[in-house]
């Protein structure tokens, strides 16, 4: 809890407009980006202080190709969360360790992707496949696209937040630009989605802080995101989730085209038994 | 409608996405060729596109002025289905009616496809950005992204990866956006009756703005198997910059479309 307070004081800060000057320019950010990973589907650790819960060292994840990180999972075995990760409230830990021994029993964790379900914030920053963030013209928003199962936020400029948003998949994003760094503050969000692959879970009071910035060689957007939610983590803690270009192209990815997981198994995916129209 | 055919040779959106990784990745380390619909611009520049004149601004949430479950063809009256075109229309009716055809796009909230998901009844988001326009469809969570200024891709590229949205590039014809589309694949139908296309199906939108605030979408059909001549549909918005796209996760209630004209909300 010692961290508590000057995260805060920190997040109070970045995330007021006004005392920010507005830029006669935006940085750039436009193309694909697709995520580089040490641990795919997972995000890196910060530069310092309280990280995310990451793979345990000593069970790494394997099937992502060594040398090749960007290459998809073969052959992999379970996914092992390192649940001593002092951010988990036992609560939290409890949850990690009972679904990583899970795993470890052969059960694997299926992620909200795979069932066609949102990843929620901050979990979309883990999906593969392409990342394309569109400003609007009218420079009010920016919609960000993530091509696998077609999944899309809103950010909206220089704006408050609703007094009491809905409480949402992707949740209520507003954003401004600081320099060349695009801040991205999100509440609002549903308790529905995991915090991360290991299944972590986060309740509807989580506020999710992301900062976008180009690297110096304009290759890589790097990405630093911060995570407060007092009910499930004991500080607030942040995470690394950068991209880097990508060449391949759009494609068009529809999850509910196909009704089985990757798993093979028959897995529920969202179905209407009455249409809306 | 293929379906079962496309599950039994689509391993699951996930495995199949990941052996196309493999194979691009294969395939770019080799040298091989893929098709390459947008390469990154690794160059900094303004990413903020600026129309030339307010009548070519087509950004911003449009709304449909009105829903129908059939395709509204320019002068009225019906497709100009062919023999087959016709036979295939009996049998979509008949299924969808007896329940022996789901309704995909109502049901499992595939894409609608093109033209069908031009008069949905909620809100959509176009976004024009340099070399591309992008539609946001809050039905389905359906993208459409349009490539600018770009020929159309090879007949094999389009053989080899049908989209429900086919493949789009346009260029301004004055204040009109011209945008032509093919590579659709055959799961969807034009309208909400069931009316049927071929995956030889292609289209030419002419989009304007009659007005500041309203749209309108002329789309020219072509399907020489399906239709004894090229048709029309029109499709109007409006647009409505108070409203931000919402979730939409099948079978969840979605906002409330029941002021739509033309909408019956099924009881």
């Amino acid at each position: 809890m010692t961290h508590r307070l000057p995260f805060i004081a920190l997040l109070c800060t970045v995330a007021w407009p006004t005392l920010v000057p507005a830029e006669t320019t935006i940085p750039d950010f436009s193309g694909l980006w697709t995520r580089k990973w040490v641990t795919p589907s997972t995000y890196d650790a910060p530069a310092s202080g309280p990280g995310p819960v990451m793979i345990d060292q000593a069970q790494p994840h394997h099937g992502h190709r060594a040398g090749e990180p960007d290459l998809p999972d073969v052959d992999s075995n379970a996914w092992v969360a390192d649940y001593s990760n002092p951010i988990l409230k036992p609560e939290a830990r409890e949850l990690v360790k009972r679904i990583t021994e899970q795993e470890l029993a052969g059960h694997p964790h299926v992620e909200h992707q795979t069932l066609c379900m949102p990843s929620g914030v901050p979990e979309i920053l883990n999906l593969r496949d392409n990342m394309q963030m569109l400003p609007a013209p009218s420079g009010r928003d920016i919609t960000i696209l993530y091509w696998r199962d077609h999944q899309v936020r809103h950010v909206y400029l220089d704006v408050p937040h609703s007094a009491n948003p809905p409480k949402t998949w992707y949740g209520e994003s507003i954003g401004h630009y600081e320099g060349d760094t695009l801040v991205i503050d999100t509440i609002g969000l549903n308790d529905k989605t995991d915090t991360d692959r290991f299944g972590t879970p986060h309740s509807d009071q989580i506020h999710v802080t992301e900062r976008y910035r180009l690297s110096k060689d304009r290759d890589t957007l790097e990405v630093v995101f911060t995570v407060d939610d007092p009910k499930f983590f004991t500080t607030v803690w942040s995470g690394r989730a950068d991209y880097r270009r990508d060449t391949r192209g759009i494609r068009e990815l529809i999850c509910a085209e196909n009704q089985r997981s990757a798993l093979g198994e028959q897995q529920p995916i969202p179905t209407a038994a009455k249409p809306d129209f | 409608m293929a379906r079962r055919f496309v599950c039994s040779i689509g391993i699951a959106g996930i495995a199949a996405a990941a052996l196309l990784m493999v194979a691009s990745a294969d395939a770019q380390r080799r040298g091989g060729e893929r098709p390459k619909e947008e390469a990154s611009a690794p160059a900094a520049g303004n990413p903020i596109y600026t129309p030339p004149t307010p009548a070519m601004n087509i950004s911003g949430v449009w709304w449909t002025q009105s829903y129908s479950r059939k395709l509204p063809v320019v002068g009225g009256g019906e497709p100009p289905l062919t023999d087959k075109g016709k036979a295939q229309y009996a049998r979509n009716v008949a299924g969808l009616n007896d329940g022996s055809i789901v309704d995909e796009a109502r049901h499992l909230c595939v894409p609608d496809g093109v033209p069908r998901i031009l008069g949905n009844p909620y809100p959509f988001q176009l976004i024009q950005t340099p070399g591309q326009v992008t539609f946001v469809y809050e039905l389905n969570h359906v993208i459409r992204p349009v490539v600018m200024d770009k020929p159309q891709l090879s007949a094999n590229q389009l053989e080899v990866a049908p989209y429900y949205s086919g493949h789009s590039v346009a260029h301004w014809d004055g204040e009109t956006l011209v945008i032509e589309t093919a590579g659709f694949n055959e799961k969807t139908f034009l309208d909400a009756s069931g009316a049927p296309h071929s995956d030889a199906m292609t289209t030419v939108e002419r989009i304007r703005k009659p007005g500041d605030k309203t749209l309108e979408d002329v789309i020219t059909i072509t399907d020489g198997e399906m239709f004894t001549q090229p048709f029309s549909a029109r499709f109007a918005y409006d647009l409505h910059p108070e409203v931000r796209l919402e979730d939409y996760v099948c079978g969840e209630k979605h906002r409330d479309i029941s002021m739509v004209k033309g909408v019956v909300v099924p009881k």
